[in-house]
Formats: structure tokens, sequence, C-alpha cells
């Protein structure tokens, strides 16, 4: 009888530390520092944000693979609802066999990351590879991931991938890799290269602290993320969406 | 006594198998997040583009085109801004080298669409017809020259 009550206040003492542990982790998490904007009206779905995140972040040129890519959402006056994406929009976009006549409405969204605040990659990840920092971006220790997919599957948005051998950073092969809004350059001050290459201002990255742009955009009516319904709180704010853009 | 040694096994085991810094912030290597913050760029940084090119600076800062950034026509050019000596303006994917004419290039991003803005400058190809763009248009200034 001893035995066992020693046993279980050790795991009960185990489990409080933890507890404690979790809610200490779970306090320190400060506001965010970044906010993406993402202004649909004005995407024309050139693509070149899909070239330059390949290129500055070593994503392997193969066409499934994106950190951010783009689709093509079609009303036709029938009804029917067409999304494509050729090869992410990487190469922009034609318009193929749909006749102006038949189409109701159509517009680019441009897809990334959401950096949700409650984010589900970061839940089930088993060994705490992807996690989501201080300043809320999430992010995966390449280091550290096993590769066992368990966040791409966990992920609402489709917004990862398993980084191929044909890639061009080894150290990363085998892992699961995905949008950081450019951690490497959003940290220096510096925009995050789609945005930087995007000719419209359809994408703007916004430093929350002193942007002028934030009340502007916050003011928007019309403003939306992606699956609200799913709770992850998205980052990625879209402006001129519909509801059925998810 | 074996309870002890049990315990002691476990936490030997912990400080060889747990990474140092993991923990340190949440649950992660905290030593994780300095690696990818200092990660190289390879799209220019700094804004170097009209120390040299004065002349474009002055087309296209008055032009349509003064709210696009040199990389969206022009590519990365980080080693180029660098070291221009070396290294050529030319970009692998995103200059208009990179495409098979110049009114490809153009057309890359004003050709006619029915999911662009209403309001974007669309072209057709019927507008165009053989003719080079540049034969009417600068593109640092293109509806003013």
């Amino acid at each position: 009888m001893k035995r066992r009550r020693f046993l279980l206040s050790v795991l009960g003492l185990g489990f409080a530390a933890a507890g404690l542990q979790l809610k200490v982790s779970s306090v320190s998490a400060a506001s965010p520092k970044f906010l993406f904007f993402v202004d649909v009206t004005k995407c024309i779905g050139c693509g070149r944000c899909v070239v330059a995140c390949k290129i500055e972040n070593d994503v392997p040129m193969e066409p499934i693979f994106f950190r951010t890519w783009v689709e093509r959402y079609t009303w036709l006056r029938d009804g029917e609802i067409k999304v494509v994406s050729p090869n992410g929009g990487f190469n922009g976009f034609e318009d193929g066999s749909i006749e102006a006549i038949e189409v109701e409405k159509s517009y680019f969204v441009p897809k990334l990351c959401n950096q949700c605040d409650e984010p589900p990659c970061v839940q089930v990840c088993p060994v705490g590879a992807t996690y989501k920092t201080e300043d809320g971006v999430v992010l995966v220790d390449e280091k550290y991931c096993l590769g066992c997919r368990y966040c791409i599957q966990a992920c609402p948005y489709g917004a990862r991938y398993i980084y191929p051998s044909s890639g061009p950073r080894k150290s990363r092969v085998g892992t699961a890799d995905k949008c950081t809004w450019c951690y490497h350059r959003i940290t220096k001050g510096l925009e995050p290269a789609c945005v930087k290459v995007c000719p419209t201002g359809a994408r703007q990255f916004v430093f929350v602290s002193g942007d002028q742009r934030l009340r502007r955009i916050k003011g928007l009516k019309g403003l939306k993320t992606l699956k609200p319904e799913m709770g992850t709180k998205p980052k990625v704010l879209y402006f001129g969406i519909d509801s059925e853009v998810r | 006594m074996l309870y002890f040694a049990g315990v002691i096994i476990f936490f030997a085991l912990r400080v060889v198998l747990v990474p140092p810094t993991f923990g340190e912030i949440g649950w992660y290597r905290a030593e994780s997040v300095g690696e990818i913050a200092g990660l190289q760029t390879k799209i220019g940084e700094e804004f170097r583009c009209f120390d040299c090119h004065i002349t474009e600076y002055a087309e296209w800062s008055v032009g349509e085109h003064r709210n696009v950034s040199c990389e969206s026509c022009h590519g990365l050019l980080k080693l180029h801004a660098e070291n221009p000596e070396k290294y050529k303006g030319y970009d692998e994917f995103l200059s208009p080298e990179a495409f098979n004419s110049t009114i490809d290039f153009c057309l890359s991003c004003h050709g006619e669409s029915i999911s662009k803005p209403e309001h974007f400058p669309q072209i057709s190809v019927k507008h165009s017809k053989s003719w080079d763009c540049l034969n009417c248009h600068n593109p640092h200034n293109p509806v003013g020259s």
C-alpha cells in the first residue's frame, strides 16, 4: 500500500509540474507582431509571388511543392464553381476553354500559411518540432522534425508538404515544410519575398506596431479569414472573397 | 531501490536525449528560432538600384509603374546589387530574359483575363499584333512615353 501511495504521489507531482509549465508557456505567448493582408480585388494572377517564394525559400521547383500558391475561383452562370491552380500559378493563368459569357464572376486567391493563433499543426506535433514563436509565427524545426506527417493531416489549409530529396536544401529533406512569412526577412524588418515582388499590392505585410496601414485595413468592411469555423484564428486577412473560398 | 535507480536513469537519459535549449521558451528547441531567423535572404534587401540606374529612376518615379518594385520585373538581383560588375542584372525566372519575347513578358501581367480586376489595364494580342511593346512604350513609364 505504501508503495502504491508513493507511486501515485510521484505521478501526481509530475502531472502538476507539467501542467504548471504548460500554463506558463501559454501565458508567455505575446500578442502577434505581424499580420498578412490579401486584397483579391487587386490580384492579377501573374504568379510572381509563387516564383519569388520558391527562390527565396529553397522550395523545390516541381509543380507539387509550394509554400504559397494562387488559385482561381470561377463562378459559372449555371451555379458551378471551378477552382484551378495550374502549377500553383507559377506560370500565371490562361483563360482556356471558359468563355466570358458563361462566367458570373471570377478572381484569383493567393494562398499561404495562415500562421493561426490556435494552430492545429502545433497541437499534433509529437516532438515539439512545429511551434508558435513568441511573435506569433508558426515555424518548423528542421533538425527536430521526424517527418511523421501529422501536421500535414492537421492543417485545414493544406499549407504543408514533406520536403523531397530533390530539393536544394539537403538539411530539410524528409521534414515538414511550409510558409514562414519569410521569418528570416521579417525579423530583419524586410517584407516577405512574395510581398516584395507583388506588382499590384494584392499582398501586404503589416508590422503591427506603428504601421499606418493597420487602421485602414482593420476598418475595411468584408474582411474575412479562411475557414473561420475551424477555430484556428488565422492571421491572414482576406478582402473581397466570398464564403465559398476556403 | 529499483525505483530510485529508474528515476536516476530517466533523468540521465533525459539530459542526453533532450536538446539543451528545449523548453527554454516553450515546448520546442529555442535555438531553432534563431536558426530560421538567421537564414540568408536572396531577394534584394535594400533599395539600392537607383544608386546606379538614375535615368530609370527618373522615368519610373513619375510613371504608372512607380508602385511596382524593381524586383517584380527584374527579379531578385541581390548578387547584382552587391557586385554589378561580376553579376549581370538578369534573373533566371522573373526578368524579361526569362520569357520568349517582350510581348510574352508584358502579357504575363497585362494579358486579358476574365479573372483580373476590371480596372487593371489588359491588352489583347490583337492590339500588339507582332509589334514589340517597347516600340511604343517605355516600361518604366509606359503611359507617359
